[in-house]
């Protein structure tokens, strides 16, 4: 047990800060262009990626590299790299699942941003659900034959490439049906239709796929083995970068502070309440107990420990903080909780730890989206009660 | 960064667990209530024989001088068994004496302590809010000769009247801040018990009325990081009593039927479960933190320690009412073992003091 940074740790810190200091963009970038130049210079200065081998253009780092950069960037408040679709989910699952062909063609183009990635699991009817996914993949000849809708899909619409879940065996159990592939999104019969979201922005999309051919070489993994494909992914999904997003919420947390010093209740500073500084201190605590709890789970990632509920314990836990949090800002701000912009005040933007750039009231309803994606809080305590806990299995409909 | 135990530790981890499941099943706790026995005498001659006392105390006094992550894992054992008696004070003790300047009365209860023949109290004064009127006769002490001459009050003690010797935060008559080591059946101390909810703990309040010690009797110690030893240990107590209570409502809820099937396969059961499975991953974590961050002396550590402490209160009242919860009825019942473990915890949530006042130390640092 030994809590200490490492030397390599310290200097990678400071280094990414400097950097930042230096290089990050003054103004948020807006277009996909602007977005895709600022991701392709983190690449070239190596902090897109870390934890990729060096054969595929990653360096070989530790996941807490790869942390430690994210929890910089945080601070530095510097736009996230894009493609993240490609970078946690497509590009592992191709390093662990794909063919030799496949990780030479798609892996370099996903970390450098020229070749942008979705996921496209989710269904109308297969959410939580994900193994009942209707979406069919028909083998004839040396193409499959897809069709279907997916839903909830982030970076649709200007994704190159998507990494499909789809059933190419009707007959056999629902988990065994399933295969993995690679959808070149300009295919004919891909509809890309924007779905905007409660925030305003339109991250989102749901995807038609009527008659779309994808060539057989483009299956990931065995032909019906998908579900294993994807269920690796989503634990990639889980585990990876929480110590950025628990970062932003320190740096909401001191901007709130800031606020609460300038607003006035009663002919006083509010931050010199006894009850509102009581809810502060107890909120920087859970704060650290998630920071701390990241920073167990990268330890253990890095030690190569086997992570046992860990990740889904981390997911619950800082997901429903985020919640919790939002929520007092609120209780205490009043109205300035609920504004759009920072017009009145600059501290009001907070950000939101979607990394996208909010107020208070932006942040709130994306601390909603944390308990829903990458597998709902409530998916998150049965995957605890059935692996870690054992308990009795809940019967199911057959 | 490691967070993983190291193989010494991993053994001394798996050891105590064994020591107590063979040594203090519930059964013998349930009995040790039953006869209002507040030291387990079984127990402690055991764990003597098996050389714990001195696990914290300096090699040179004949312990195996080690740390606070140490402490924090057999504390964790002992919460786990709800351990009756002043079994982690006692160990504590080992550490805050091996902190002071050799002399020779450090020397002799260090070598008792080691033997297990010495059981030790730790008060502090952090415990906020004071009863009030306590407040205005605060320990103090006069030099007289080649003694101190100890008054005054120490509103909350655990432990104070099993206790062989009580160690009492205690400014120094020139003015330093440090600990004093005062035998508690000195003349002029006197404990009398709080009642609390525990059946396996005994709390006191200490009066001091012109005690007589020796000049040695004070000790250079940082009243303020023998605090932090102790909100750690109950915290890893509190931790110990968590997993206790989540084991046994699991094994419940998979035995328990109704309507024709466990109460562990209903999603509102399991939910429960999980909850409280996240409040100790979360609560270890912390804790572990915390006493690694003491033992390395960071000067974070009393920041780290009152979130432990924050930590340790909240999941303890969340794991102990799921755990009730999850037991329905049968959890209410003094004859089933979950009040030991809940009651633990409500008492050393006590021993933890008022979050209010870890919040604004937090918060004091916090933006700082």
């Amino acid at each position: 047990m030994d809590i200490k940074e490492t030397t390599e740790d310290i200097a990678l810190r400071g280094q990414v800060r400097q950097w930042l200091r230096d290089q990050a963009p003054v103004a948020e970038p807006k277009t996909l262009e602007e977005r895709r130049e600022w991701h392709q210079r983190l690449h070239a200065a190596g902090f897109v990626g870390m934890t990729w081998p060096r054969e595929f253009g990653g360096q070989g780092a530790g996941p807490m590299a790869q942390a430690i950069v994210g929890a910089e960037m945080a601070i530095a408040n510097a736009p996230a790299p894009i493609n993240l679709s490609g970078l946690e989910i497509a590009g592992p699952s191709l390093m662990q699942f794909g063919t030799e062909q496949q990780r030479a063609r798609y892996l370099r183009p996903i970390l450098a941003a020229t070749e942008l990635w979705c996921q496209l699991y989710s269904e109308p009817n297969a959410g939580s659900d994900l193994a009942s996914l209707g979406t069919t993949a028909r083998r004839d000849g040396n193409v499959y034959i897809v069709n279907g809708q997916k839903v909830w899909i982030s970076e649709g619409p200007w994704a190159d490439y998507g990494v499909l879940l789809a059933r190419t065996d009707r007959n056999a159990p629902r988990h065994k049906g399933i295969s993995c592939l690679i959808v070149d999104m300009r295919s004919r019969g891909v509809e890309v239709r924007p779905l905007r979201q409660i925030t305003g922005s339109s991250h989102f999309s749901e995807v038609f796929l009527s008659d779309v051919c994808v060539p057989c070489e483009n299956l990931i993994g065995a032909e019906n083995d998908g579900w294993k494909v994807a269920m690796a992914a989503l634990a990639f999904e889980r585990g990876g970068n929480s110590l950025a997003r628990i970062t932003r919420y320190q740096m909401a947390f001191r901007k709130l502070v800031k606020t609460l010093s300038k607003l006035n209740m009663d002919g006083r500073p509010m931050i010199a309440d006894h009850g509102i500084r009581h809810r502060l201190g107890i909120a920087w605590a859970e704060i650290e107990v998630q920071r701390i709890t990241a920073l167990r789970l990268l330890s253990l990632a890095e030690c190569g420990e086997d992570l046992g509920g860990l990740p889904s314990s981390h997911k619950l836990s800082y997901s429903e903080f985020e919640r919790r949090f939002t929520d007092m800002a609120a209780e205490m701000l009043g109205p300035w909780a609920r504004l759009v912009d920072g017009e009145q005040m600059s501290e009001l933007l907070v950000g939101t730890s979607s990394a996208e750039p909010g107020t208070w009231a932006h942040a709130t309803l994306w601390s909603r989206a944390v308990t829903i994606f990458a597998g709902t809080s409530e998916i998150q305590r049965n995957i605890i009660a059935d692996r870690v806990l054992r308990l009795p299995r809940e019967p199911r409909a057959v | 960064m490691d967070f993983r135990l190291d193989p010494e530790q991993q053994a001394l981890r798996t050891a105590a667990g064994d020591v107590l499941r063979q040594h203090c099943p519930p059964q013998r706790v349930q009995q040790l209530w039953a006869d209002g026995c507040r030291c387990d005498e079984v127990l402690w001659s055991e764990l003597g024989q098996l050389e714990w006392f001195g696990m914290c105390a300096p090699e040179s006094a004949g312990g195996m001088g080690l740390g606070l992550v140490e402490l924090s894992l057999i504390a964790e054992q002992l919460g786990y068994a709800s351990a009756v008696g002043p079994i982690v004070p006692t160990l504590a003790a080992g550490a805050v004496l091996g902190r002071a300047p050799r002399s020779d009365l450090v020397d002799t209860v260090l070598c008792e302590l080691v033997a297990g023949k010495q059981r030790i109290a730790i008060g502090t004064q952090r415990q906020d809010p004071m009863v009030a009127g306590m407040d205005a006769d605060r320990l103090r002490a006069q030099a007289h000769r080649n003694d101190l001459i100890i008054s005054g009050m120490l509103p909350f003690a655990p432990w104070a009247k099993e206790a062989d010797a009580i160690l009492i935060p205690l400014t120094h008559p020139s003015g330093g801040a440090g600990m004093a080591l005062v035998d508690s059946r000195a003349g002029g101390v006197s404990v009398t018990p709080l009642g609390n909810i525990d059946g396996g703990t005994d709390w006191g309040h200490v009066s001091f009325n012109d005690v007589v010690a020796t000049s040695n009797a004070w000790l250079d110690v940082d009243p303020v990081w023998v605090s932090n030893v102790q909100a750690i240990s109950a915290a890893a107590e509190i931790l110990g009593a968590c997993r206790r209570c989540l084991d046994i409502s699991v094994e419940y809820a998979g035995i328990r039927h109704q309507f024709g099937r466990p109460i562990g396969s209903f999603q509102a059961v399991r939910h429960m479960c999980a909850d409280m499975y996240v409040g100790i991953e979360n609560l270890g974590s912390v804790v572990a933190y915390a006493a690694a961050a003491l033992e390395a002396g960071t000067d974070s550590a009393g920041t780290f320690t009152a979130i432990a402490a924050i930590a340790a209160s909240q999941v303890g009242t969340k794991v102990w009412t799921n755990a009730l919860q999850v037991h329905g009825g049968v959890g209410f019942t003094w004859e089933y073992e979950l009040h030991l473990h809940l009651k633990r915890i409500m008492a050393l949530q006590g021993v933890l003091g008022s979050s209010d006042s870890h919040a604004e130390r937090i918060l004091a640092s916090a933006i700082s």
